[in-house]
C-alpha cells in the first residue's frame, strides 16, 4: 500500500542520516514531551536531555531494526512514547528520592522490544559518553574528518578536498585520528 | 608512533571495511574465520565498532543541539512562571486563609465576572477554527490529507493531527498543511505546536493562506498572553476579522 511504502521511504531517510528528515522528526515532537515532563516534576533542561536521549535511542533502533510496518501510528508517536517512558524510568529509579505512585502505562505491546533494546544500549552508553568526551578533545581537523566519514558518510575523496590534501594523506589522517581517539577514550 | 600503535593502518582499514559492510562475500568469510580464533582481532574489532558508534553519537548530538535551537524557546517563560507560582503560593496562602471568608463575601461577584484574564476572553470571543477545505470523495494520492480534513471539520483535532503528521512523513511541508496543522493545534489547545506550524505557514509568502496564517498566529499569541506579538501579527493580516481584533486589543491595552 502506498501508505506503508511512503512511511518506509521516510524511515530510510532517517536511517541514512538525512538531515532534513531528522530535523523534521526532532522539531515536531519536542513540545508534547516537554509538556509531559514539566507536568510530571521535571524541568526544561531535563526535558531536553531526556528527549535527546530518546531521539538517539529511536534512531539507533531504526538503524538496527527498521520500523515495524504493522506498528500503529507513526515514528512521531513512537519517539514521544519512548521519551515519556524514559522519564518514567527516571522517576522510578533510585536516584529520584520521592515515592511517587505511578500508574501510567504508555507503551503499547509492540514497543516492549524498544524498551529491551534501550536497556541493551545502557552498557554501551557509559563508554559512548566517554568516547564522546574524548572526541571533543580532538583537534578540529580530526573531528571534521571523522564526523564526515563515519556520520555523514562522505567519500574519502570529498573529505580530502575539504582539507586540501590528497586522498592517501586523508586516509592516513583518518587512521591517525582514530588512533588518537582510541588512546584517549579506551586507554589503548 | 609508539608501540601503542598495535594496528597498522592496513589492519585498521580492513576492520573498518568489515564494519561498514564493504567486503565481498569471500573476503568476509575469510575475515570471520580469522576472527573466531584471534582474540586480539576480536578486541580490535570491538573497539573500532565502539569508536565508530561514539563518533556517530557525537555527530548526532551536534545535530540535535542545532535542531533544538530551531525550536521556539519558551523555556525561560515557563520556568519563570513556575517559580513565580511557587513564590506566590508560599507567601500568600497564610494570609488567604485568614481573609478567605471576607474575600468570598465581599468580592464574590467581582471575582466571578473577572474569572478569565482579558486576553483569554478576547481570544474566546474571536476564535473560530477555519472552516477547512472541501473534501472530495475519491481516493488518490491525497487521501490521507483529506481524511484528516474530514476529522478536522468534525472537530476531531487529534485524529486530524495524527493523520497529517503521517502526510508530513511522505511530503515536504507546504503552506496548506502547515496552516491547517497550526489551526488544529490551536483548536486542540496546544499553543506551542500551533505557534510552530503557523510560524512556518507565514513563510510561504505567495500562499493563498497567508492572511489567514497571520490571523491565526495573532490569535495564538493572544491566547498565550503575548499581546505585542499578537498585535504585530494581527496587523499583518488581511483577514476579514483582523481589524476588529486589532481594535479590541488596542482597547485592552488602555
Amino acid at each position: 500500500m502506498k501508505d506503508n511504502s511512503d512511511k518506509t521511504a521516510f524511515i530510510d531517510k532517517l536511517i541514512s542520516g538525512d538531515e532534513d528528515s531528522l530535523k523534521h522528526l526532532y522539531v515536531n515532537n519536542f513540545a508534547p514531551v516537554k509538556n509531559y515532563i514539566l507536568h510530571n516534576n521535571g524541568t526544561v533542561e531535563q526535558a531536553k536531555d531526556v528527549y535527546q536521549d530518546a531521539f538517539m535511542t529511536t534512531w539507533q533502533y531504526l538503524k538496527t531494526n527498521g520500523f515495524n510496518e504493522s506498528s500503529p501510528g507513526s515514528v512521531n508517536g513512537f519517539l514521544v512514547r519512548v521519551a515519556k517512558n524514559k522519564w518514567l524510568d527516571y522517576l522510578r529509579s533510585s536516584t529520584y528520592k520521592k515515592t511517587t505512585f505511578l500508574t501510567e502505562k504508555i507503551m503499547e505491546n509492540t514497543e516492549n522490544e524498544v524498551l529491551n533494546f534501550a536497556d541493551g544500549q545502557d552498557e554501551d552508553d557509559a563508554r559512548l559518553k566517554r568516547i564522546h568526551d574524548a572526541f571533543r578533545n580532538l583537534g578540529d581537523e580530526c573531528k571534521s574528518v571523522l564526523i564526515n566519514f563515519y556520520f555523514h558518510k562522505k567519500s574519502m575523496k570529498e573529505i580530502a578536498m575539504l582539507i586540501n590534501i590528497d586522498e592517501a594523506s586523508a586516509r592516513n589522517k583518518k587512521y591517525r585520528c582514530m588512533q588518537k581517539l582510541r588512546e584517549l577514550a579506551l586507554g589503548d | 608512533m609508539n608501540n601503542g600503535d598495535k594496528y597498522a593502518q592496513q589492519d585498521f582499514e580492513r576492520i573498518e571495511r568489515y564494519l561498514m559492510g564493504e567486503m565481498d562475500p569471500a573476503e568476509r568469510a575469510d575475515f570471520e574465520q580469522e576472527l573466531s580464533g584471534n582474540t586480539d582481532l576480536q578486541t580490535a574489532l570491538e573497539h573500532t565498532r565502539l569508536l565508530v558508534k561514539g563518533i556517530e553519537y557525537a555527530g548526532m548530538k551536534g545535530m540535535m543541539d542545532d535542531f533544538h535551537s530551531n525550536i521556539p524557546d519558551h523555556s525561560n517563560e515557563t520556568e519563570f512562571t513556575q517559580t513565580t507560582l511557587k513564590t506566590i503560593k508560599s507567601r500568600v496562602i497564610p494570609y488567604l486563609v485568614a481573609a478567605s471568608i471576607l474575600l468570598l463575601v465581599v468580592f464574590g461577584a467581582w471575582w466571578l465576572t473577572n474569572l478569565q484574564p482579558a486576553h483569554e476572553k478576547l481570544f474566546a470571543r474571536h476564535f473560530q477554527p477555519d472552516p477547512g477545505l472541501i473534501t472530495p470523495m475519491s481516493g488518490g494520492a491525497d487521501y490521507q490529507f483529506y481524511s484528516g480534513m474530514v476529522d478536522y471539520k468534525s472537530e476531531n483535532y487529534e485524529n486530524a493531527i495524527e493523520k497529517w503528521n503521517r502526510v508530513l512523513e511522505q511530503k515536504p511541508l507546504n503552506d496548506t498543511l502547515s496552516f491547517f496543522m497550526g489551526v488544529a493545534h490551536l483548536a486542540n489547545n496546544d499553543i506551542e505546536n500551533a505557534l510552530y506550524n503557523l510560524q512556518q505557514a507565514i513563510t510561504f509568502d505567495q500562499s493563498e493562506f497567508l492572511d489567514d496564517a497571520w490571523y491565526y498566529l495573532g490569535l495564538t499569541y493572544l491566547k498565550k498572553g503575548k499581546k505585542d506579538d499578537a498585535l504585530k501579527a494581527m496587523k499583518e493580516s488581511g483577514h476579514d476579522n483582523a481589524a476588529a481584533v486589532v481594535r479590541d486589543m488596542e482597547q485592552l491595552k488602555n
